[in-house]
């Protein structure tokens, strides 16, 4: 093993064992979980593993494995953001009917007359 | 004592929506301009953290406040909402900051009056921009181009907050875009529901302390990419 190796496995593993224990604590064991699970052992197995990915990168036809890890992550990390950017428009939708809920809600009717001298009305 | 001398008429069903973000120090005199119109004034305060609605309920208007900043697009389509709950029939969007000119409100409104148009576009470039910067002028200029091409329509100002509606335009139109896109979002709207439209001229005055509010290049950059992001979503 490199340093890069013996620097890094110790975290990814760290991570992926969190995923699995945390999962089975809670019974939290949805699709979601195993993704995540999924993600955390393909780290794993890539960076202990290098050959790993040449080898499947020759029966795909693509000359080198790196090659293969980034033509895997570019869809897949623009996907991941249009669909977190899909959420924020949403939740961001979401926040500005409530509060234009509340807004119409609480009409206020202001007043001519001087500050201080006669209070304001609600509708 | 002499009379008073009339006031002019209060065109009835005319509706003044007027969003305003940390306006506290120029509302005031906005309001004043439009004394005319009060109490049919709705000012929606979005979100300010100094004495917007304050200044605001020192008049005779309608003042709804937005517990958060959303800004001036989520702030109309308050205000539109409730002029069209209050029974408004002409409805008319007008900064709050005193670039525009509320003796011009009557020419904005004429052509819906009339019958002629379902929603009045104000534009400066067929009225006055007295001391527009050329920066700012490029880069509305750049906003026609572009809503040429993306919404077929052929205005000569794409962002000026200056509008009328009708009350069937104002029902139909739903501006989702929160920000500075609501303005090309109108726009597309027209198009797609087919609204007659015409733009009159209007004046648009600018100041250190309101070009400061503008819209910079970059911001002309976030709008197009809120613009586009935000498109499929109605």
């Amino acid at each position: 093993m490199n340093l890069f190796q013996w620097l890094v496995l110790p975290v990814l593993s760290a991570a992926l064992l969190r995923e699995v224990v945390l999962g089975i604590r809670r019974s939290d064991l949805t699709r979601l979980w195993a993704l995540r699970c999924a993600v955390w052992l393909v780290a794993v197995l890539a960076v202990a593993f290098p050959a790993l990915a040449q080898a499947i990168a020759e029966v795909l036809g693509i000359t080198r494995g790196a090659d293969v890890i980034l033509y895997l992550s570019v869809p897949t990390l623009a996907f991941a953001c249009m669909v977190l950017y899909s959420r924020y428009a949403s939740l961001r939708h979401e926040i500005t009917r409530l509060v234009r809920h509340i807004a119409l809600e609480q009409p206020r009717r202001g007043s001519a007359s001087p500050p201080g001298s006669e209070p304001p009305v609600s509708a | 004592m002499t009379a008073s001398p009339p006031e002019e008429t209060v065109l009835p069903g005319v509706w003044i929506i007027v969003p305003a973000y940390n306006e506290g120090e120029r509302l005031d005199s906005t309001l004043q301009s439009l004394k005319r119109f009060q109490p049919n004034v709705i000012v929606i305060d979005d979100g300010s953290s100094d004495s917007t609605s304050t200044v605001a309920l020192t008049h005779d208007v309608w003042v709804l406040r937005h517990l958060i900043n959303r800004g001036q697009g989520a702030a109309l389509q308050t205000g539109i909402e409730f002029a069209l709950q209050q029974g408004a029939e002409i409805l008319v969007t007008f900064d709050a900051d005193g670039q525009h000119l509320a003796t011009e409100i009557d020419r904005v409104i004429e052509p819906i009056r009339t019958g002629q148009a379902d929603v009045v576009l104000g534009s400066r470039f067929l009225g006055q921009s007295p001391d527009i910067p050329w920066a700012r002028w490029f880069l509305l200029k750049l906003a026609v181009a572009f809503t040429r091409l993306s919404s077929g329509l052929c205005v000569t100002d794409a962002h000026n907050g200056f509008r009328a509606l009708s009350r069937a335009a104002a029902s139909r139109i739903v501006l989702t875009q929160d920000r500075m896109a609501h303005a090309s979002e109108v726009l597309d709207q027209i198009r797609l529901h087919r609204l007659r439209f015409c733009e009159v001229p209007v004046t648009v005055r600018y100041s250190n302390a309101t070009l400061g509010k503008g819209q910079s290049a970059w911001d002309a950059f976030a709008i197009l990419v809120d613009y586009f992001l935000g498109r499929d979503k109605a």
